[in-house]
């Protein structure tokens, strides 16, 4: 698999877009990959980061002043 | 007298970003804090900015889960409210020896500074992304801030299929992430 493919199933399986047996292949491709296993956790702080930038730049929606 | 549940769910409210916790809120505590500002050098407008930070401090704790109330809403954007308009004043070289009276608040300096370097960094990450350029931007917001699926984003920029789309966005992030962090060890970080 070529870095982008990677990253699209990292990616998929973390926002949950997988079918049931792709899952489950990715999930056994974690256990015996310990470079893909690394890149679910490190891109998993990525995206939380991601949603609170998103969050972040939405803030001013909590102001009625605006 | 508001009862602990009552401010209970007004945070709640606030953490879900509910337009009437938002509104009770601003409603009971703007005033005191407008007061504040003015009576301390202040304008109308600095009372505005000021009331937004600190909703935005609150806001931030609700959301980060380990949020206890420890002590009235009001109590807390008050503090938050003073303490950031102490620091604006000190960055403006204006003085005012009412703020500087520490009675009667809580301690808020930690949360302050936290909130500090999470802007410090987000504004990083706001301007990094621009310096993208389109479609860059609007490809990594569409899928990492808006959550949309690749297939719908191909779409709606114009991409024959999927594939392409997830090419771009791929070599976009990497730009992101080689901008970012360049940026971010620099020194811009406050480490």
């Amino acid at each position: 698999m070529d870095d982008i493919k990677i990253l699209d199933a990292v990616e998929r399986y973390i926002r949950g877009e997988m079918n049931p047996d792709e899952r489950l292949q990715f999930e056994n491709l974690r256990k015996t990959n310990p470079d893909i296993d690394q890149m679910v956790v490190e891109h998993t702080l990525f995206l939380q980061q991601m949603n609170r930038f998103g969050e972040w730049k939405n803030r001013v929606r909590l102001n009625p002043l605006n | 007298m508001k009862s602990e549940n009552n401010e209970e769910a007004l945070l709640q409210g606030l953490a879900r970003n509910d337009k009437k916790a938002v509104e009770t809120i601003y409603r009971e505590n703007y005033n005191i804090i407008q007061l504040l500002v003015i009576n301390n050098n202040g304008s109308a407008d600095d009372a505005k900015d000021i009331f937004q930070e600190a909703m935005i401090v609150l806001y931030e704790k609700v959301r980060s889960g380990t949020f206890e109330l420890n002590c009235q809403i009001r109590t807390y954007v008050y503090s938050v409210s003073r303490r950031l308009w102490l620091k604006r004043l000190q960055q403006l070289n204006r003085y005012s020896p009412a703020v500087e009276n520490l009675d009667g608040f809580i301690s808020v300096e930690e949360e302050i500074e936290e909130h500090e370097k999470r802007n410090a960094e987000f504004e990083m990450m706001d301007k990094a992304i621009g310096s993208l350029g389109e479609p860059c931007k609007s490809l990594l917001e569409a899928y990492y801030l808006q959550k949309r699926k690749m297939h719908e984003i191909a779409a709606n920029f114009g991409y024959t299929n999927a594939d392409n789309a997830k090419n771009q966005k791929y070599k976009c992030l990497m730009r992101l992430k080689k901008i970012f962090f360049t940026h971010y060890k620099n020194g811009n970080g406050n480490g």
